[in-house]
């Protein structure tokens, strides 16, 4: 079969994208006896082309675009408070994301929460916060709850549910898997908790402890976030799901096809997906439904990109809510350096044991009261973590000394050899809840291109002060956690600057067709056959991180579209 | 014959290639090999060796550059298309400029500096700003030339490994998921419809 033979085809679905919120529609409808067709812009790599390659997975660009081919342009605050664009050709701040089958699911480090029925109601629960855009979602905890569950099972998800304040209600009393292998600091992490009166909880894992069909355990690798997992037992939509989508006949796959424009030659549904094959030819799909799963950046642009006489201003952006309201999943980090020194010499071999996961979170602090007003807000989430174990990016830390000055010959190396010898350093990652504001947005550059010449995104990374109080908040309770344990250098940053590969939001669901761009379904407003299964539908984000809602939202749109074509 | 001289009349006679050599500038240094499909001139090629020595020198149990094959990484990157070119161009300009410092300072070119000379130079160019931005791209390099896996001819019998003791992870990179190999994938047209296919 070639491309040509593809665009005679008339397919059921057409899924743009690979990632989590396009897996579980893949599955799903392939399952069902429907014809799949999957456009992906970067390659299939197979399991076995995993490694454990520094060069590959983090210091070149293997798995994301080059960006000089594929730029995007950021445009930040300076401290004048103007807006100023750079394409990210020039700075570096890459914002794509795993351009291959499966998506960025393959490199998540697959830290799993569910969002809690709160996160559903966020502005009925604690009320308008100025300047943020905060909506409710048009669906409840309840609605996700089962897909939640279901992604337990089939992506698989490893840990063991302990009672806690907000603990989300549950269908099954606990996970599938049982906790993966800990490393002696969790002990420790649990201890210091206990020791200040806060709880800490397992935190689930989006990867198998124990066989599953063809894909294998957790073998403890050393090397999880940001490589792809050499066993599956990362659940990546690759691997638990597009692979037994394939095995049904119903599923094709069309890697290093890049769709640049959704055509519709009615004022309600999509005809045809363009995309450009290898060689730069542009050949058509045609299907009777698409779904968009691009990533919340690219979903937008895409959409941005299809205008038409219909759409003068982009695909189902007659309200010009396409690309508004932008939302990532971020807060802070920190962390501290455990000196074995300070450790008998058992529990520091124990601490050194490389593989084994931390494995911990606080959500103690979910909900805050504020100290002026005394209502109760927004908190977030604490995840504890091992610094990762990737040699030349922590080589790389060690360059300057104290006062910013470059290291060099005896010094440099002396610091190096302590610092990979006499301790271990332990990070923490926070989670608020990212408000959607009016600063936080996608649109496309009306200047840079791409290398075939269609505009990028240019995405305006705004935050709100909210944000960064509430990050600051949970800096402090997890320094002094730091601090109980016995970590020395203890430091935090808390900063409005997004990590880029935790994005949601940009066509957010909801019901009134004016401020919202796509219905409860994820269905486009004003077509009839186009859906948006990535994050992007999220209005709010919650404080964790958004996988395992993606996740289970795709397979509630799945189960929407079958009804729909059942009917 | 000085060493300089001698690698001249090396490569004049051709027989440089892949042939490891000690080096004028590496005084304290074991020997390099020189690439066979080198990119820089001779002349630029002693400015970074003397600049990588210093930045990392052969030390009681720590591997220098010729153990690590730096200069050879650096060949790599600068040879790779899928490193952006002003990066590269970058570093090749730091190079000029450096040769621009030692003819302002000394009124000499980089290869008539004696040691001290070069030593001082070498200080001098540190406390410049784009100077010490050029000389922490040199570092990068020779980190990964230290850490990544000796599949790509750096890190040579797992000396910066074995230095730090470091483990690796596993499964170690091979020629089956080599870098060139998923590069190539990248633009490889391909439909897929069958488990089969994978």
């Amino acid at each position: 079969m070639n491309y040509k033979d593809l665009s005679k085809i008339e397919f059921d679905i057409c899924v743009i994208g690979s990632g989590a919120g396009a897996g579980p529609v893949i599955y799903e409808l392939s399952k069902a006896g429907y014809k799949v067709v999957v456009l992906e812009k970067g390659p299939w790599f197979r399991t076995k082309d995993f490694s454990k390659d520094e060069l590959v997975a983090t210091r070149r660009s293997v798995y994301t675009p080059n960006l000089k081919d594929e730029p995007q342009v950021i445009e930040q605050e300076d401290v004048m408070g103007n807006w100023k664009a750079q394409s990210n050709y020039e700075t570096g701040n890459d914002f794509w994301n795993g351009n291959c089958v499966g998506g960025s699911s393959n490199f998540m480090s697959g830290y799993f929460s569910r969002l809690k029925p709160k996160d559903f109601k966020l502005l009925s629960a604690y009320g308008k916060i100025e300047g943020a855009n905060i909506s409710d979602w048009p669906i409840a905890y309840e609605d996700l709850e089962p897909y939640y569950t279901k992604v337990e099972h089939l992506i698989g998800v490893s840990g063991k549910v302990v009672k806690h304040k907000f603990l989300e209600p549950r269908s099954t009393p606990d996970f599938p898997y049982p906790p993966l292998k800990e490393n002696y600091v969790s002990q420790l992490i649990d201890k210091a908790a206990s020791d200040l009166n806060l709880q800490t909880i397992p935190l689930p894992r989006a990867i198998i402890s124990q066989n599953k069909g063809d894909r294998n355990a957790c073998y403890y690798s050393n090397y999880c976030g940001s490589y792809g997992c050499s066993s599956d037992a990362k659940g990546s939509s690759r691997v638990s799901l597009i692979r037994e989508a394939l095995k049904t006949g119903n599923c094709t796959v069309v890697p290093n096809a890049k769709v640049f424009y959704l055509e519709a030659d009615a004022p309600d549904k999509v005809s045809k997906a363009f995309y450009y094959t290898p060689e730069g030819a542009k050949e058509f799909i045609r299907a009777k439904i698409f779904v968009v799963a691009a990533q919340a950046v690219e979903t937008s642009r895409l959409l941005l990109m299809s205008k038409n006489k219909f759409f003068p201003n982009g695909l189902a952006n007659n309200n010009g809510q396409v690309g508004k309201n932008l939302i990532f999943s971020a807060g802070g980090v920190g962390g501290g350096d455990l000196f074995y020194k300070d450790f008998s010499e058992k529990i520091a071999k124990k601490l050194a044991e490389p593989g084994v996961f931390v494995n911990r979170t606080l959500q103690e602090f979910y909900e805050l009261q504020d100290p002026k007003s005394g209502k109760k807000m927004k908190g977030g989430t604490i995840d504890f973590l091992w610094e990762h174990a990737n040699p030349v990016s922590k080589a790389i830390r060690q360059k300057w000394d104290e006062n910013g000055n470059l290291l060099y010959g005896t010094r440099l190396q002396n610091k190096l050899y302590r610092y990979f010898n006499d301790l271990r350093k332990l990070k923490f990652e926070i989670f608020v809840d990212w408000l959607p504001t009016d600063n936080c947005y996608v649109s496309l550059d009306d200047k840079v291109k791409d290398k075939w010449g269609d505009p990028v995104a240019k995405i305006r990374i705004g935050h709100h002060p909210h944000d960064i109080k509430i990050g600051n908040i949970l800096a402090e309770k997890a320094e002094m956690l730091m601090k109980k344990l016995g970590a020395k250098n203890i430091y935090s940053g808390v900063s409005g600057y997004p990590p880029s590969n935790l994005q949601a939001g940009g066509c957010r669901f909801g019901n009134d067709p004016a401020t919202s761009v796509l219905d409860k379904n994820c269905k486009a407003h004003e077509l009839e056959n186009l859906y948006v299964t990535d994050g992007s539908f999220m209005p709010t984000g919650g404080s964790v991180t958004y996988t395992w809602t993606i996740y289970a939202n795709s397979f509630r749109v799945a189960d929407k579209i079958l009804e729909r074509l059942k009917r | 014959m000085k060493r300089r001289n001698f690698i001249k009349t090396l490569i004049s006679v051709g027989i440089l290639s892949q042939i490891p050599l000690g080096l004028s500038c590496s005084r304290d240094n074991k020997a390099i090999i020189i690439p066979k499909n080198e990119v820089l001139k001779p002349s630029q090629r002693n400015v970074v060796l003397f600049f990588l020595n210093k930045l990392f020198p052969e030390n009681n149990g720590v591997p220098g550059i010729a153990e690590l094959n730096t200069y050879q990484h650096l060949n790599n990157y600068l040879q790779d298309a899928n490193v952006d070119i002003d990066d590269k161009n970058y570093l090749i300009k730091g190079i000029s400029w450096i040769e621009e410092s030692a003819n302002e300072t000394f009124q000499k070119e980089f290869k008539d500096l004696n040691y001290e000379q070069k030593q001082e130079l070498f200080k001098q160019i540190l406390k410049e700003d784009w100077g010490e931005s050029w000389a922490s791209r040199l570092l990068t390099l020779i980190f990964e030339s230290l850490l990544l896996d000796p599949l790509y001819d750096v890190n040579l019998q797992q000396s910066g490994w074995n230095w730090l003791h470091h483990i690796p992870g596993n499964p170690e990179p091979d020629e089956q998921n080599h870098y060139k190999k998923l590069l190539a994938a990248k633009t490889k047209p391909e439909i897929i419809t069958q488990i089969s296919q994978l």
